[in-house]
């Protein structure tokens, strides 16, 4: 449950470090993003059915930080972890180029909905590809960026129920 | 032997008596007879070569000096330099503050021309954020419906239209920019009165859409609002012609490109114009 909440409060302001500071971070069509990369991450550990609520509402708040079509940010976030929950029942993802792989083909599905749903499929290539290889590279510091965050709070929690 | 030394003492005193006496003589007589320029020669070898010895001597006097001088001036220096540092950087700071202030003037000053020539309610907004999607044309502005803002409502820029707000909170809105692929906007030829419709292409460009091929559109022309979607006012800059094609034989329309005239990556402040019929329809 807080798991959830902290990876939606994490979601949250990603996208909005992602929309004001976007410009900066941003090279042609192509922005550093770690939403699908916290998508997966979080997927990793938490099982269905309850693992879905949270990336379903952080797909909501992604939705009101954009002006793509209604119900395409949910849509692509919950698929993306579905994906990853369908792999991980065939695959141990434990290595770090497992990890990435793993996000490269989460960042496929998503990209790919995005654009087909937005209207904008000629961006597929090169900016949509770019977009997947940078998602792909960046996934191992985003997961040791998010692993960090858990660590802190975990250790508070047993620091905590020691005393 | 006491008598023989004193005997030559006595002898020395005289002759230097004599030769003090000699001497003064010879100078007076000298000075009388003006024969002092006759030794001037010797005076100047002895100036020469003494001036050559203290010049010797000085250098390294005038080092020790200096080092001296230097390492002293040194222990004030690096507190000086310190507050030399401290006001270079602070009178950098005050010159990008004042260049923001006369940059951000010459915009407010070009949206201030726009609104006089509208002549009707406007509202001014600073952009706060872009689209979460990096292709997507929409932006965030700091101004909501508390201060009369709905969506339909046409919002502009020194340079030209930028879009019209399609989504209004209490606080902030969103608005469509005229590259977004979901855009449309009735537009017209200025030049020739040809209407067509300005579709968003993404990539901070533009398509002008549904223009026959015999019409005759070309390279710089400027497309302006029509004011047929009862959203843009009439006349409004929407951007230049950078290429005409004619396309496929099959194809009954012209393919055109346009620039916006508004830079959307640069974009700042930008001014609203408020309908009341929009203020209306929300509220009935």
């Amino acid at each position: 449950m807080r798991d959830g909440l902290i990876t939606i409060l994490l979601g949250y302001t990603l996208a909005l470090i992602e929309t004001t500071w976007g410009p900066l971070l941003q090279f042609e069509q192509v922005r550093l993003d770690g939403l699908v990369s916290l998508v997966v991450w979080y997927g990793l550990d938490h099982p269905l059915p309850g693992g879905i609520i949270p990336v379903l509402i952080l797909g909501f708040l992604c939705e009101q930080l954009s002006g793509l079509p209604a119900g395409l940010y949910p849509l692509v976030y919950v698929s993306g972890y579905l994906i990853t929950r369908y792999i991980l029942n065939h695959v141990v993802c434990v290595t770090i180029w497992q990890q990435m792989l793993l996000v490269s083909f989460v960042s496929i599905e998503v990209i790919a909905v995005l654009l087909v749903g937005s209207g904008a499929v000629e961006l597929i290539w090169p900016c949509g590809i770019g977009q997947i290889l940078l998602n792909s590279i960046m996934a191992p510091l985003w997961f040791s960026v998010f692993d960090r965050i858990r660590s802190i709070y975990s250790e508070k929690d047993r620091k905590g129920s020691e005393v | 032997m006491s008598l023989h030394k004193r005997n030559s003492k006595n002898r020395l005193k005289i002759f230097v008596v004599l030769a003090i006496v000699v001497l003064l003589l010879s100078i007076a007589i000298g000075l009388h007879l003006d024969l002092l320029p006759l030794f001037s020669p010797l005076e100047e070898v002895f100036i020469d070569s003494s001036g050559y010895i203290e010049k010797g001597l000085s250098g390294p006097s005038r080092w020790g000096r200096h080092l001296w001088r230097s390492y002293l001036a040194l222990h004030g220096v690096e507190s000086e330099n310190e507050a030399l540092r401290k006001k270079v950087a602070r009178l950098q700071r005050e010159i990008v503050q004042y260049r923001e202030a006369l940059i951000a003037n010459a915009r407010l000053k070009r949206l201030l021309k726009v609104k006089r020539k509208i002549r009707t309610t406007t509202v001014m907004a600073s952009v706060v954020g872009v689209d979460l999607a990096p292709w997507a044309g929409t932006i965030t502005i700091d101004r909501g419906r508390k201060d009369g803002i709905r969506p339909g409502m046409a919002v502009l820029s020194g340079a030209g239209v930028v879009g019209q707000v399609i989504r209004s909170s209490f606080y902030f809105s969103k608005v469509l920019l005229l590259s977004d692929y979901d855009s449309a906007v009735a537009a017209l030829v200025q030049r020739n009165r040809v209407r067509g419709i300005l579709r968003g292409a993404g990539q901070g460009q533009c398509r002008l859409a549904y223009v026959g091929k015999e019409i005759d559109v070309e390279v710089g022309d400027e497309i302006i609002t029509s004011g047929a979607d009862q959203i843009f006012p009439k006349g409004l800059l929407l951007g230049r012609v950078s290429s005409v094609s004619r396309g496929p034989a099959s194809d009954l329309f012209q393919v055109i490109s346009v620039t916006p005239a508004v830079d959307f990556k640069r974009l700042e402040e930008v001014l609203i114009l408020i309908k009341v019929h929009s203020i209306m329809r929300s509220r009935y």
